[in-house]
């Protein structure tokens, strides 16, 4: 039933193969071991839902997103203080149910309404808007904000663009605020203000494998960059030799910037994702490629984070995400987060 | 042959037949998927119909019951925006027919007429968009149409499979504009739709064929 060797015109290519049990119990026992690793900070509702192990003070916004595995430790890993109050996990690659969202949406309310994250993928659309039916009138006051950023989707930033790993710019920043006390109208505003800020493109440089078609995700020959692989291993098919890292890393942050239109003198936050089988020696070359592009052209780089936070399970891959900062957006990244996949230690200067 | 009037029995063969035929064309579907998805709706419809068809309590006296109880199964195990948007289909189809005992045609053509406009209404997918409602149109369609003079369940369903087909095959004519598909605009022309084709396969197991 594997099949993690595809040949084409070049020949052989090889994905790295991922190891798993019975494939119909994938979902239920990673999450099962996730939640039990990281119980200091998350723990499994009896209704489904990842939760907090410590749950948000009451009268705060509680905020929710569901999410298909495989791209671990998106999202169940930011589930935690600063960040989501609740996961609702699907299946591989597969949103989860509208019933399983509107059972999130329950499970996150702190008495101030729930604001309803929704990484803009037709499934996790579908499944957001059935779940605001389902829990109508009678329920939490419950919005729901579709978030975009990976630009290789669309040639407008809108809602043609799907969601991608930049999206942890929103994630954290929209976490902050709901910490803070601010208002569901508030933590919205800002939701849209990030999405608007923010821009991702990814390439990647060896597939994977689906565990459960056993088909081969993202092959690519040896020595080429598929370019815009989105978390999916869906791409535009656009495909460029690889001479160095500093290539291709100046490759991304120039299409990125460009669609951003950053200026010279603005300040931005960078995050370098590794999809999922990067060393930290080739993401902190792209990061420092990055970084150096950027200020070269009088753009400050105000934070860098590089890390494995949304993967597509064993993809060599990398993303580039770029925010654009200002002083509002700036202090919510800057304040005090825990959970298994994302911390910032700092002081909270959210006022 | 299939009876004028499908009594619960019938019901619970043609659901299983259908996850029996989904699981048949997993790897078909998976690589039509591939083309233009993430390939994995084949193995995903599989595994979610042959789920619910486990759960439905197959003793059930009446016809309608039973697919109230299939479309709340799916609704309750569903995943992903193919599983999401059958879900709702057999949800609405259930609800219309809850109190039927044995299900006739016109009643049949009604409950899928209201199914595949709540499909089309909250998928936001129309006719000629290359989804699932290319297949779905066509065969409920057929089934309001009940032409020629031989208007049986067994001719009617059988002639509706074939137009889910034939609206499943019309799909590699068109650039798809919804779903995980759209943003590959022109290279989504010369491919069958997964979604059509897919109920394609639960129309051709309805209507007792395989």
């Amino acid at each position: 039933m594997t099949n993690n060797v595809v040949t084409d015109s070049m020949g052989e290519i090889h994905c790295r193969q991922i190891l798993v049990n019975d494939p119909k119990q994938l979902a239920a026992e990673l999450i099962d071991g996730y939640v039990d690793v990281w119980r200091d900070h998350i723990s499994r509702s009896p209704e489904g839902p990842i939760v907090r192990t410590t749950p948000k003070e009451r009268g705060r916004v509680g905020l929710v997103i569901g999410n298909g595995l495989g791209h671990e430790p998106a999202m169940m890993g930011l589930v935690g203080r600063g960040l989501f109050d609740v996961n609702v996990p699907g299946e591989l690659f597969a949103a989860p149910g509208p019933m399983a969202i509107a059972a999130g949406i329950r499970a996150a309310d702190r008495g101030a309404g729930v604001l309803l994250c929704v990484s803009n993928h037709s499934g996790d659309v579908l499944s957001a808007e059935l779940a605001l039916r389902m829990v109508g009138t009678a329920g939490p006051d419950c919005r729901m904000l579709r978030l975009w950023d990976d630009i290789s989707t669309s040639p407008l930033h809108g809602p043609d663009r799907r969601g991608g790993a930049g999206l942890l710019f929103a994630w954290k920043i929209i976490g902050a605020a709901a910490e803070a006390g601010l208002s569901l109208s508030e933590c919205e505003r800002i939701g849209v203000k990030v999405r608007d800020n923010v821009r991702s493109l990814g390439a990647v440089f060896e597939g994977t494998h689906n565990p459960i078609t056993g088909n081969a995700i993202s092959p690519v020959p040896d020595g080429t960059a598929l370019v815009g692989a989105g978390v999916h291993g869906d791409s535009t098919g656009e495909v460029l030799r690889v001479d160095n890292v500093d290539s291709i890393a100046e490759l991304l942050v120039e299409r990125v910037a460009t669609d951003l239109q950053v200026e010279p003198g603005e300040r931005c936050g960078v995050i370098v994702n590794d999809a999922g089988a990067m060393t930290v020696l080739e993401v902190t070359l792209v990061a420092r490629a990055a970084k150096r592009w950027l200020n070269q052209r009088g753009v400050g780089v105000e934070r860098l984070w590089t890390g494995r936070y949304a993967t597509t399970l064993a993809t060599a891959g990398v993303g580039v995400s770029i925010c654009r900062f200002d002083d509002e957006l700036l202090a919510l990244w800057d304040s005090e987060c825990r959970s298994p996949a994302f911390n910032v230690y700092g002081e909270n200067r959210v006022a | 042959m299939l009876p004028d009037s499908l009594d619960a029995t019938e019901v619970v063969a043609m659901l299983t037949r259908s996850a029996r035929e989904l699981r048949v064309a997993a790897s078909e579907l998976d690589a039509l998927d591939a083309t233009i998805g993430d390939g994995d709706l084949g193995s995903s419809l599989a595994a979610l119909f042959e789920g619910s068809v486990d759960e439905v309590d197959t003793a059930k006296a009446s016809a309608g019951l039973v697919l109230k109880e299939i479309g709340e199964s799916l609704m309750r195990r569903c995943s992903g925006a193919s599983g999401t948007l059958y879900a709702l289909l057999f949800t609405t189809v259930g609800a219309e027919l809850a109190d039927d005992a044995t299900i006739d045609l016109p009643e049949l053509a009604r409950a899928f007429r209201c199914g595949l406009e709540m499909v089309k209404q909250v998928g936001g997918a129309s006719l000629g968009d290359a989804t699932m409602v290319d297949a779905i149109e066509p065969f409920v369609a057929t089934l309001e149409a009940r032409d020629g003079d031989d208007v049986t369940m067994d001719r009617v369903l059988s002639t509706a499979a074939d137009a889910a087909q034939r609206g499943a095959l019309s799909t590699t004519e068109l650039v798809a504009k919804l779903g995980r598909a759209r943003g590959f605009g022109d290279r989504s022309l010369g491919h069958v739709d997964p979604g059509a084709r897919s109920f394609a396969i639960i129309a051709k197991a309805w209507a007792g064929q395989s």
